[in-house]
């Protein structure tokens, strides 16, 4: 078989795990070496699914003896398979590498034969780049689950990163749908990984030269919304992965319906996207923010909102805490406010060391305010309109919110389409305004719909409401979007 | 109004600058010559470029503010704006008051357009990290293309030299018609005049194809989504890229 046929076949069955980062490790170059590690990470393309490309993400083979329900690869299916030597894709890489086209290699693999074998062939492309090539670039790496514990030693000390991707988030769905793979078994080398992980960073402390044991950590991948788990439980169960395994990245990916089965979704609808991105937004807030599980999801209210995002949920919830004044709050505090990252918290404490930060110096910091004036006072004052009002401010985004994902789609907007009532989501798992889980209720009275908003801030007559100036936004945006969409390349 | 011309060069920038800085007066405008728009009612000067000055106010801006300070100058010179002197010159003056913390002054209306200038420069810098090409050219020498908006040569060099050390290399700004080689010992900037088209080694054209045979296959078309794409990807870079970004959106 040709090599491009191979490396067709073998991206194509690889291209559903979402980890792609380069991040985290900085391994130097070595003399007479190639390449070295970009601690920040690169990315060096953009596929046209908008996904950013760092790494080779390859299969080593997609020859699969295992039948797992949800799997393109799976033995029962009729695909093309190919199989690397490890050579040719050794070469190929440092082809790709010495373009710089990639950042390093990302190597997975269905199990062919058995576990070991299949583990053995990676190991020895991991081996020959970092001995023969002397390539110094990333490697990330799949554990096979089941494969011998030595082979996951010996990979751990090629690979910058290694995971071993869990996929369905409870033992059930794993049982239904992957009955060959035991919970063990991928609990096992994950157990394996940490500890060797943590067992290298002591030996370091105390000899510099002690080889590095997967020195970008370990992550895992979970399937979203082809079992019915709630986002709390993902979400508690990548709370405990951080924290037991300290997991460095859990990464979630939106199931493509790819076969049939009464267990699964029908094949050809959409994958639930907006899930998958509230779910990363969550992860973000565990990671970065100090937020806990609990704190975003409460066991009566077990999914994320899909037309708000996380934070914005968390605040409304919590009118007692709202609106902060930005010269006050400390930084923990700051990350509190929808709108502000860490990078924004952090300009923002250091721009107020030399005196009290007004509004225009706020806006300079380039804290995000759109969203976050709502959330906060400068000086005392507050921006966001009458006053802070969950159920308006609640009202306003959303609305923002429909708005945005429409331009998403690329569906060509007009001012009508927007003040007429509002198109249900391109989404599978979308909810009306209606019965989103509220923990402020809602008075009757209130308008729902972006239709009325409008006609409501006309009727006021007051130019300069919110609700307004939110309209000539969404207006100014609908006419960048349509001038935008006319120039796509057709 | 008085404008004070420099030569172009780093050096010149810097010390036209510390002349400016003795003055105490925000009020001059700082531009290069070549680029200099003249005027009826600007008075104009122009400096030559003095090395002593170019190295004191170097070594004045590491030790009062801060190195980072430094490279926020160097990329101001690198974005070849034409009104950068301009905004450094308050921006030192300040500088010199307040020391390190100027870094983080984004609130500060004189600060601020400095930093965001910068800014702008370090992340064009940071894409093409990722998105410079080389191609293998005869005699296995490697050669990258790109037309930045700002002058990146001298700032992603230095990462290509680590990543790449025992890989003869040039890089070919060909809008500026400007070249960083490597001869696996040292780099060296120099004029290269673009329109010319290298000879490829013989194994180069299926290496793309493979490339692109990757591009197409790793994305999942169910989730084309080309508004993302372009938005990290902006169209401008495409022309010296191998892969074909947006051949999924015309199917
Ligand atoms: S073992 Fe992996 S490749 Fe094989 S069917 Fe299961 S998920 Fe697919």
């Amino acid at each position: 078989m040709e090599l491009s046929q191979k490396l067709s076949i073998l991206a194509e069955s690889a291209k559903y795990d979402v980890s792609c980062s380069s991040s985290g490790s900085n391994r130097a170059n070595t003399p007479g070496g190639i390449g070295n590690a970009a601690t920040a990470g690169i990315c060096h393309s953009w596929s046209d699914d908008g996904r950013c490309i760092s790494l080779l993400k390859i299969l080593m083979t997609n020859d699969c003896i295992y039948d797992c329900t949800y799997c393109v690869n799976r033995r029962t299916n009729d695909i093309p398979r190919a199989t690397f030597l490890p050579r040719e894709l050794a070469e190929l890489t440092i082809a790709f590498y010495l373009r710089n086209y990639i950042e390093g290699l990302f190597l997975s693999a269905a199990i062919r034969e058995t576990p070991d074998r299949t583990m053995e062939d990676m190991v020895e492309v991991m081996r020959l780049l970092r001995e023969e090539y002397r390539f110094n670039g990333y490697i990330h790496v799949k554990a096979i689950p089941g494969a011998d514990p030595l082979l996951i030693a010996k990979a751990g000390q090629l690979a910058d990163r290694m995971s071993v991707n869990i996929e369905l988030p409870s033992e059930r769905s794993l049982h239904l749908l992957a009955p060959q793979k035991k919970r063990e078994s991928i609990l096992l080398p994950m157990g394996q990984i940490r500890q060797g992980i943590v067992q290298r960073r002591e030996e370091r402390k105390r000899f510099k030269k002690a080889p590095a044991f997967v020195p970008a950590g370990q992550s895992t991948q979970l399937m979203i919304g082809a079992t019915p788990e709630s986002d709390r439980q993902i979400l508690r169960l990548s709370q405990g992965l951080y924290r037991k395994f300290q997991m460095k990245r859990v990464y979630y990916s939106a199931y493509m319906a790819v076969n049939t089965s009464s267990l699964l979704p029908v094949p050809g609808g959409p994958p639930p996207t907006l899930r998958e991105h509230r779910l990363y937004q969550a992860d973000w807030l565990l990671r970065f923010y100090h937020f806990d599980a609990e704190e975003l999801l409460q066991e009566e209210m077990p999914q994320l909102d899909l037309l708000l995002d996380p934070k914005c949920m968390w605040a409304l919830r919590h009118p007692e805490i709202f609106p902060i004044e930005v010269n006050r709050a400390d930084y923990q505090t700051l990350l509190r406010i929808p709108g502000i990252g860490p990078t924004s918290a952090r300009r923002i404490a250091s721009a107020r060391r030399f005196g009290p930060l007004n509004f225009d110096g706020l806006k300079r910091t380039g804290a995000v305010l759109k969203r976050a004036r709502y959330f906060i006072t400068c000086q005392g004052k507050y921006y966001g309109g009458r006053d802070f009002d969950p159920r308006r401010i609640h009202q306003l985004l959303t609305a923002e919110h429909t708005y945005e994902q429409q331009g998403y789609q690329g569906v060509q907007m007009t001012l009508t389409d927007l003040v007429s009532e509002p198109k249900p989501l391109p989404y599978a798992l979308v909810k009306t305004v209606n019965d989103l889980p509220h923990v402020v209720s809602r008075p009757p009275d209130v308008p729902e719909k972006t239709a009325q908003l409008w006609h409501q801030s006309h009727k006021t007559g007051n130019p300069g409401t919110v609700e307004n100036s939110v309209m000539t936004n969404l207006r100014a945006l609908a006419q960048r979007k349509e001038a935008a969409h006319e120039s796509l390349p057709v | 109004m008085k404008a004070y011309l420099y030569d172009g060069t780093f050096e010149g920038l810097l010390s036209t600058l510390y002349q400016a800085l003795r003055e105490q007066d925000t009020n001059i405008r700082i531009e290069a010559e070549a680029d200099y728009q003249a005027d009826l009612f600007t008075q104009t000067q122009s400096l030559p470029t003095d090395q002593p000055l170019a190295d004191r106010l170097y070594g004045l801006i590491c030790q009062e503010m801060s190195a980072m300070t430094l490279r926020h100058v160097y990329r101001l010179f690198l974005s070849e704006t034409t009104d950068a002197g301009t905004k450094l010159l308050p921006f030192l003056l300040k500088g010199f008051q307040i020391g390190s913390g100027i870094n983080g002054l984004m609130s500060d209306p004189i600060v601020h357009p400095v930093l965001s200038l910068s800014r702008q420069v370090a992340r064009e810098s940071h894409r093409l990290l990722g998105l410079l090409r080389f191609q293998e050219l005869e005699g296995g020498l490697y050669y990258a293309s790109l037309e930045p908006d700002f002058n990146q040569i001298p700032l992603i060099a230095p990462h290509f030299v680590r990543r790449l050390a025992s890989q003869p290399w040039i890089i070919h700004d060909v809008k500026r018609e400007l070249a960083a080689c490597w001869d696996t010992n040292e780099w060296v900037l120099q004029d290269l005049p673009a329109g010319e088209t290298p000879v490829y080694s013989q194994n180069e054209e299926d290496m793309q194809e493979l490339w692109r045979a990757y591009f197409r296959h790793i994305a999942i078309r169910q989730r084309t989504n080309p508004r993302v794409q372009r938005n990290f990807m902006p169209k401008k870079y495409w022309k010296h890229l191998v892969e074909e970004p947006g051949s999924q959106a015309k199917k």
